[in-house]
């Protein structure tokens, strides 16, 4: 168990995966639930990993932007970011140990600058800059560290995800709600803050996620025990369909407010379906990163269709979680 | 050490030298784990020709017939053994016995060649094999469907560590088909139900629910030990994982607690892992009963089969018989069975005597031939009462509600000859 990490495990999966591509469709949810004066809640649903489902008891109370913030509660910003870094840590622990590097320590600080998007009424932001720096405690060259994480900036999926244009698609009432593609950079107007999250590495599976401050509370991650986890927090995947389906939660719920003065209970369901053989690089042609991010919304009881659906645009314009998935962001791995 | 071929076969192959990413990583799942020394007979060749051959340890040395019974709790270090622990692939490299022993080996592939298997396990119990089965194959948040009368231990299991351990469970009419799919939540992974029930051999439509399993993603585990695989092989029939106690037929000589789980080698790694973490390992000298009893199960299973139809009939139409449960009767409602069954229908017959519990309980100690006893599965015929043994914490109208009636007896058929079983019976009840 070299760096804690199942090898033979691993090996398995990725002989699987060849066999049978089918074995390699992972699928990952989230169900967030806004209700009015009482904010959102995300859960982790169901995985299924190459067909194999695997039931997930994860919750989390998201922090409202303009409410008094309690220390669990993480915002979808640094629950995405999470993501985004503790899959890139994973990648490393991965690579590393298939090729005999032994780690004595593994982390990651990802940084996300985000400005003012359009609507400043709801808050909207997008991701003007990302910035992701590993940090290894090793006895191995530089040189053999440097390949790995060009190799995890090339293979990790939810870097790519960040990094590269992502489909997004939002149904509402069993309906596609139609959005304008945004591909534009986001302007530099100013007003800027960033978010940043230390993503460090305990053994095995296992990581924690805190604010690059040090303040705040912490975010465990792990895998499925499908996926040699021991089921100690959400994986990567789930942190960022979760930070999704709150984010676009919260943003409908206070786009009720602002229209009608009222908002009632929204709910969100995110998927994300990833093809691990490109994270195996077993397939050239397989995508790596998330392949399409789908939202399923419910709006209130006795919402007209048409605000409902303005409603939603609103909220998925001004997301900034939605926008770090959708938007291509470029982005290296450096090693610090 | 100069063993090279004592680990399984593959392991080797599977060490890469170098690898630049994970693609480049070599190991695969494969049968076992088993050893150059382990028999393999071909998968073609009849039950009982698998029963005797399967899974045999040939020792180099000696050259002896049976398998040598590997008395040691651990094994020489050598580079292997590294090997195995550095990439977590311990089970492919005799270690320490609670990880895996020879004779270990030799039974898990006797299993897994007769049940139709990539791989199995073997473990100190049923209930052993059935609490790692169902803590591996779930999460917590996970959601079972099992029977309301699937076996005691089993259900124990579920009503009284599940909810703690963070998975909920649904009780369902295994019979029911529309039951079982009402109860499939999206959070479902596993169902859980027995080929045939104890003690009124009900048997739930299997090939159906596995459909239904495998149109939910849910995972189908079936316990086979009332039909050993000689009769019935769920695997077959598209469940993902068999299990057994194999305290019972598989063994057959009520002389040892053990239990089998067999299935793919990716559910059986990792069922095989919660055992071990467990302690519910099967020391050595028990797999060498287990695997001697095994090679007997065919022509066991035939005399079981045999003598439980004969009882069965006559039962049917003795007068002081009020009610026989038995999948060979005309009026076994449970069809399909006959269909799914290879040879039989094992040893157990259930009936209800005219004079209720107390002529049960007569019925008990006139006969001769069987032992008054609970278990089942031994070549010795045994008898008991539902009512005060298995089923005695429920009240007299929730045993009616199940089906366990008034006057009810389990008789457990043995490879004794019948006549002399059906004159011992017709005896016992005559006197009532």
């Amino acid at each position: 168990m070299r760096n804690s990490f199942n090898i033979a495990s691993f090996s398995e999966l990725v002989q699987e995966t060849k066999e049978d591509p089918e074995k390699a469709q992972f699928y990952y949810g989230a169900r967030a639930r806004y209700l009015p004066h009482r904010g959102v809640r995300v859960f982790a649903t169901p995985a299924l990993l190459g067909g194999v489902k695997s039931a997930r008891r994860f919750g989390f109370d998201v922090a409202e932007p303009a409410a008094h913030r309690l220390s669990d509660e993480p915002t979808p910003m640094e629950m995405a970011l999470t993501g985004i870094a503790s899959c890139s840590v994973k990648s490393t622990i991965a690579g590393g140990s298939s090729r005999n590097v032994n780690f004595d320590a593994l982390a990651m600080t990802i940084s996300a600058q985000l400005v003012p998007g359009g609507d400043e009424q709801l808050g909207a932001a997008k991701v003007a800059e990302l910035s992701c720096e590993l940090t290894a405690q090793t006895d191995t060259a530089g040189t053999v560290l440097a390949e790995i994480a060009a190799q995890v900036a090339e293979r990790s999926p939810n870097h790519r995800t960040a990094t590269d244009k992502t489909e997004t698609r939002f149904l509402l009432g069993g309906r596609p709600v139609p959005l304008p593609s945004d591909d534009t950079p986001a302007p530099d107007t100013g007003g800027s803050r960033s978010v940043a999250r230390h993503v460090t590495w305990l053994s095995g599976a296992q990581l924690e996620s805190r604010d690059a401050s040090g303040k705040g509370g912490v975010l465990r991650v792990d895998q499925p025990k499908q996926l040699a986890g021991v089921d100690w927090g959400p994986n990567p995947q789930e942190y960022l369909v979760m930070a999704a389906a709150a984010d676009i939660a919260q943003l409908a719920g206070r786009a009720q407010q602002l229209r009608t003065g009222e908002s009632g209970e929204w709910v969100v369901e995110a998927t994300g379906h990833l093809d691990i053989r490109g994270l195996m690089n077993v397939d050239p042609t397989a995508p790596i990163g998330l392949q399409t991010v789908i939202f399923t919304l419910r709006a209130p009881d006795g919402m007209r269709s048409a605000d409902a659906v303005a409603d939603v645009c609103r909220a998925a314009a001004a997301s900034a979680v939605v926008d770090l998935i959708a938007r291509p962001h470029p982005a290296a791995v450096h090693v610090g | 050490m100069n063993t090279p071929d004592r680990a399984a076969i593959g392991f080797q192959s599977g060490l890469e030298e170098e690898a630049n990413w994970v693609n480049d990583l070599r190991r695969r799942r494969r049968e076992g784990p088993r050893s150059t020394h382990n028999n393999v007979v071909d998968a073609s060749a009849g039950a009982s020709t698998r029963a005797v051959h399967s899974g045999v340890y040939k020792d180099p040395v000696t050259g002896a017939v049976g398998t040598p019974i590997f008395q040691t709790s651990t094994f020489l270090l050598d580079e292997l053994s590294y090997a195995a622990f550095e990439r977590g692939a311990t089970r492919d490299v005799p270690i320490y016995s609670r990880y895996g022993n020879p004779s270990q080996w030799a039974v898990q592939e006797k299993v897994a060649a007769l049940e139709g298997a990539q791989s199995a396990v073997v473990t100190s119990s049923g209930m052993s094999a059935i609490a790692g089965t169902v803590y591996a194959l779930t999460n917590n948040g996970s959601h079972i469907i099992t029977a309301y009368d699937v076996y005691g231990g089993t259900y124990n299991l579920m009503r009284e560590d599940m909810p703690s351990a963070g998975r909920e469970v649904s009780f369902v009419d295994a019979t029911d088909l529309s039951a079982i799919a009402a109860a499939i939540r999206p959070e479902t992974q596993l169902m859980f139900f027995e080929s045939l029930t104890n003690p009124l051999l009900k048997a739930p439509p299997l090939r159906e629910i596995a459909a239904l399993a495998r149109q939910h993603n849910v995972l189908l585990v079936v316990d086979n030990t009332l039909l050993s695989p000689v009769n019935l092989r769920p695997l077959d029939l598209g469940a993902d994982v068999v299990l057994h106690s194999a305290t019972k037929y598989l063994n057959g000589h009520s002389d040892l607690t053990a239990g089998v789980v067999a299935g793919s080698r990716k559910y059986a790694d990792r069922i095989w892992a919660q055992i071990l973490r467990f302690g519910g390992t099967l020391e050595s000298f028990s797999c060498f009963l287990l695997e001697r009893g095994m090679k007997t199960l065919v022509p066991r299973m035939c005399a079981h089969n045999k003598n439980a139809t004969a009882l069965a009939r006559f039962l049917a139409d003795h007068q002081k018989v009020r009610a026989v449960y038995h999948p060979s009767l005309a009026d076994y409602p449970y069809r399909q069975l006959k269909d799914d069954v290879l040879d039989g229908y094992g040893g157990m017959v259930a009936f209800e005597v005219e004079g209720g519990d107390e002529d049960a309980l007569k019925f008990l100690d006139r006969v001769r031939v069987p032992c008054a006893a609970t278990s089942l599965g031994g070549v010795e015929s045994l008898v008991s009462m539902p009512a005060n043994t298995s089923h005695c914490s429920l009240t007299t109208s929730q045993r009616a509600a199940i089906g366990i009636n008034g006057g009810l007896i389990r008789y457990s058929a043995g490879i004794e000859n019948t006549e002399d079983l059906i004159a011992d019976t017709a005896r016992a009840l005559d006197s009532l």
